[in-house]
């Protein structure tokens, strides 16, 4: 009964790794779910060494090892035994280059998604009729929508894309005297603080500036997101 | 029972958790279950060549033969569901 079941088993094995291996071939890779060139060349391999593997035990179970020659004996047992030990180590790799396609791929979508929430963002914050600024712990601006930009006259350096703050000066809350923007960096929430910024030119508009602070991991301040409405000219 | 085979077991015997632990964090795909079975067959092909040559060595060289029938029968039906999932363009 053995001898019935061994050959045939062994044939239809053969038939089955042979055609795996033929699709596998015509298949086209598919970073997305983790079947990249490489993971389709390693399966690839594997299959070509059971092809191999199950050829040689065909050969072994239907006596038809003598048809390569009694020199040849040593190699094919050695090859026998080399692709067998191979075999583990090469489906391990098949999974460790599959689970790192999918992982690679994972980051790649969300990086992608991150970027399209960013950008809508960033259109909602230009968009708002309301100017919005990002202070910095020592009150620079990090950060100033087109609102913003426009009241306060703010402009990019080309170079550098940082914020330049031009000439005007900050008279403080409640009428202080003139300061930086670092009279609105505030470790808690406020709302409608008057402040006054004045141009060289003696021109000054009055803004109401709402902050909220924002604290880093550490729970240091690490800056401030300021809003306040377009203004009425004055002065 | 031959250096080379007790090795190979040593091998899969360290890999096998590794192998398992990539394996169970892929997500599933069409046809992937029937290849890791497939490779789990050609594992007790090797277990059964190291025991023929103790115990029941008839039964365990029909059981070495009989995975590789197993083990090819379950890469083509897994290689088949895989293409046609890849040329479908979709994740079932």
């Amino acid at each position: 009964m053995i001898e019935f079941v061994a050959l045939p088993a062994v044939v239809l094995g053969m038939v089955g790794f042979v055609g795996a291996f033929g699709l596998m071939l015509f298949t086209p890779a598919r970073p997305a779910i983790g079947m990249t060139r490489l993971v389709k060349g390693l399966i690839l391999t594997v299959l070509a060494m059971l092809v191999v593997s199950s050829a040689l035990l065909f050969m072994s179970e239907a006596d038809m090892e003598d048809m390569l020659g009694p020199a040849s004996e040593p190699y094919v047992a050695s090859l026998e035994d080399n692709i067998d030990t191979l075999f583990p180590l090469l489906v391990l790799g098949i999974a460790f280059a599959a689970l790192s396609a999918q992982q690679y791929e994972d980051v790649v979508r969300s990086t992608r998604a991150h970027g399209r929430t960013h950008d809508l963002m960033m259109d909602i914050v230009d968009s708002a009729p309301a100017g919005i600024l990002f202070l910095g712990p020592h009150g620079e601006i990090t950060f100033a929508n087109d609102t913003a930009r426009e009241v306060l006259d703010l402009v990019e350096s080309p170079a550098t894309s940082a914020i330049i703050t031009p000439a005007w000066t900050v008279a403080g809350l409640d009428g202080a005297a003139p300061g930086a923007l670092a009279t609105l960096v505030h470790d808690q929430p406020y709302d409608g603080w008057p402040v006054t910024v004045r141009w060289p030119s003696g021109v000054e508009v009055g803004l109401r500036a709402s902050g909220r602070p924002l604290h880093d991991a550490r729970n240091q301040l690490g800056g401030v997101v300021v809003s306040f409405e377009r203004p009425s000219l004055g002065g | 029972m031959e250096a080379a085979e007790i090795f190979r077991l040593v091998l899969v015997a360290v890999t096998l958790p590794f192998f398992v632990m990539l394996a169970r964090r892929l997500r599933p795909e069409p046809g992937r279950n029937m290849l890791f079975a497939g490779v789990a067959v050609i594992y007790v092909s090797f277990v059964a060549s190291v025991i023929e040559d103790v115990v029941a060595g008839d039964l365990f060289n029909m059981v070495q033969h009989a995975s590789y029938g197993v083990a090819g029968v379950l890469g083509l039906i897994g290689v088949l569901s895989l293409r046609r999932a890849l040329k479908g363009g979709g994740r079932s």
